[in-house]
């Protein structure tokens, strides 16, 4: 097993399981915690990501395929979404506004699928959010396009009319502080929490965020009780009585 | 340059006369303790402040062995702050400025605890854990200001245990987080399981109080726990909780050294978990002491100090207070990045 990276609570490895090329996400304990709030914590994020994983695809949200969990080991085995996928964070970093635009509408979007959905993510930030190249095939049948997303790695399909476009498709981590929900108040502060972590991580961003949240509240079924519960959460940080 | 600081806005009164290069000549305190179960109300403790501080103001002077002719600069507490408390202090620190014809400078409480921070343990940027009965934030410095990374959604880490205590008939003198601190020391037998709320770097406490106000005291009168567990149980909860935001915080700007400021970072076990964590990633938590983790005059000397040398001094109809003061909010002129 490889170690690629360490976070403040996981090791994450790389390795292969029953052939694939996989991630191994192992959360450690931590020492300055109290041995039963630490397991209680590791074993309830780690179920809690697991379950979140799964559920998301079933709301169209794109998320590592997950193989095994092991609560044993506080691991989880997922799908390795190859050396060439990068956060979005990073992207943002290393590209042009322009060029990111439709990747921020997409995750207006992601974020609304979930929501809709009652599904709180509870981590939003750019780095919890991947960017993966994908082909996505487009089959002419009866007169409709159906689009089919295939992995790179896959062979060619030899059958009628198939046209090849290379896509940049998001693909949403990090679930470990997720739960569901269907208060707008808790989706509000999901949004919030992202609203921060965008302009800590990207200063003079703010109009990245407001292209994430337009979009966002065009797909969203709860507009208007969600824009107005984020207007009270982002308020509540300025109008807090700071004494001592 | 030696200035004077004063500071109150909350139940401290705080004087203190601090030189150019950080000495200390005078830091003296007085706090106000209301009875037990209550907690500090804006008018009591207004009065109290304008009941000591000119007092104060000379036995500071005394200790010092200075007079108002050595003084170049007076700085007071602009905010954030309890409204009463905060002008009672500005109004004293006014006079002064009017009578002994010296600058005055206005300075932001928060920023101020972290200046004191960063001078006393000598480090140039740590990542800052300000915790007290009024703030609970995690700082970084970035581009010009003290960017707030985490904070609480709802109350902060002091008034949560100073309520808490509150509940349990703890006592306020000195402090009532210094009694629950005492406290739980002997209740670490028993870990009373308590909502464990983290959202991003942010993170609420007020679900803890609810669950010790209806599970906790239930639990307190059937035997099945004592109040030293209940103590123990909520400082392992809560302090988890801070570790953890400041560890992501220092994860996310790679900074490895931290600072805990504010009155809830006099407390020993805090103190602990941020080193266990530190030294895990190879860094360390720079330890303050009491005199400076809480509310105190010389900080805002200090701080004033700096702004003054970078920036300009106030004009008497700019001296103002305001209760809402957020620490980004400022300009930290005297920091080139």
């Amino acid at each position: 097993m490889e170690l690629i990276s360490q976070g403040a609570e996981a090791k994450i490895y790389r390795t292969t399981f029953l052939g694939k090329p996989v991630i191994v996400k192992q959360r450690f304990k931590k020492k300055y915690r109290h041995p039963q709030l630490d397991s209680r914590l590791i074993t309830r994020r780690l179920v809690q990501e697991a379950r979140s994983l799964v559920k998301a695809r079933k709301f169209s949200v794109l998320t590592p395929i997950l193989y095994q969990v092991d609560v044993f080991n506080h691991s989880l085995i997922m799908e390795d979404l190859g050396k060439s996928t990068v956060t979005l964070k990073h992207y943002l970093n290393n590209n042009q506004q322009g060029q990111a635009t439709p990747l921020l509408k997409e995750f207006g979007e992601l974020i609304s699928k979930m929501h809709n959905s009652d599904l709180i993510h509870g981590d939003l930030t750019t780095s919890n959010v991947m960017v993966k190249k994908m082909i996505l095939k487009k089959k002419k049948e009866n007169e409709k396009e159906i689009e089919k997303e295939i992995e790179i790695e896959k062979e060619k399909e030899q059958e009628i009319e198939i046209e090849e476009i290379e896509k940049e498709k998001l693909v949403m981590i990090d679930f470990g502080l997720s739960f569901s929900s269907t208060n707008p108040e808790e989706k509000s502060v999901d949004l919030y929490v992202l609203e921060r972590a965008f302009l800590s991580t990207h200063p003079n961003s703010k109009q990245l965020f407001d292209i994430v949240l337009k979009s966002y509240f065009e797909n969203s079924n709860n507009k208007k009780k969600i824009m107005t519960r984020l207007e009270k959460v982002r308020r509540r940080g300025r109008k807090r009585s700071m004494v001592g | 340059m030696i200035c004077l600081g004063l500071e109150g806005s909350a139940n401290k009164l705080g004087v203190g006369i601090v030189k150019e290069d950080g000495t200390i000549l005078a830091n003296l305190r007085k706090t106000f303790v209301p009875p037990i179960g209550e907690g500090f109300l804006p008018k009591e403790t207004a009065s109290h402040h304008r009941m000591f501080i000119i007092k104060t103001i000379k036995e500071a002077f005394k200790a010092a062995k200075l007079g108002p002719k050595d003084l170049d600069l007076i700085a007071y507490t602009k905010g954030p702050g309890m409204g009463e408390p905060l002008q009672s202090v500005a109004v004293v620190a006014r006079m002064l400025h009017q009578m002994w014809k010296i600058p005055i400078v206005g300075v932001n409480h928060c920023v101020a605890h972290i200046e004191m921070g960063r001078i006393v343990t000598g480090t140039q940027n740590p990542l800052v854990l300000y915790v007290s009965g009024g703030n609970s934030q995690v700082i970084a410095y970035s581009l010009g200001k003290y960017r707030i990374f985490g904070e609480t959604i709802d109350i902060a880490v002091g008034n949560c245990l100073d309520r808490f205590a509150r509940l349990l008939d703890i006592p306020n003198d000195p402090s009532p987080g210094f009694n629950v601190e005492q406290l739980a020391l002997k209740g670490t037998d028993k870990l009373i399981e308590l909502p464990y709320t983290v959202k991003g770097m942010d993170f609420s406490l007020s679900g803890i109080l609810s669950s010790i106000e209806k599970k906790g005291l239930q639990m307190l009168k059937k035997k099945e726990c004592t109040r030293e567990n209940l103590c123990f149980s909520i400082q392992e909860n809560v302090f988890a909780m801070l570790i953890e935001i400041s560890e992501r915080a220092m994860a996310h700007c790679e900074i490895n050294d931290v600072l805990i400021v504010g009155g809830v970072g006099c407390n020993q076990r805090l103190q602990e978990m941020m080193g266990i964590m530190a030294e895990e990633r190879n860094g360390s938590v720079l330890g303050m002491d009491q005199r400076y983790c809480i509310d105190n005059g010389a900080m805002i000397a200090y701080t004033g100090i700096l702004q003054a040398k970078s920036g300009s001094t106030f004009k008497l109809e700019e001296t103002i207070v305001t209760q809402r003061f957020r620490t980004d909010e400022v300009d930290v002129t005297w920091r080139k990045n």
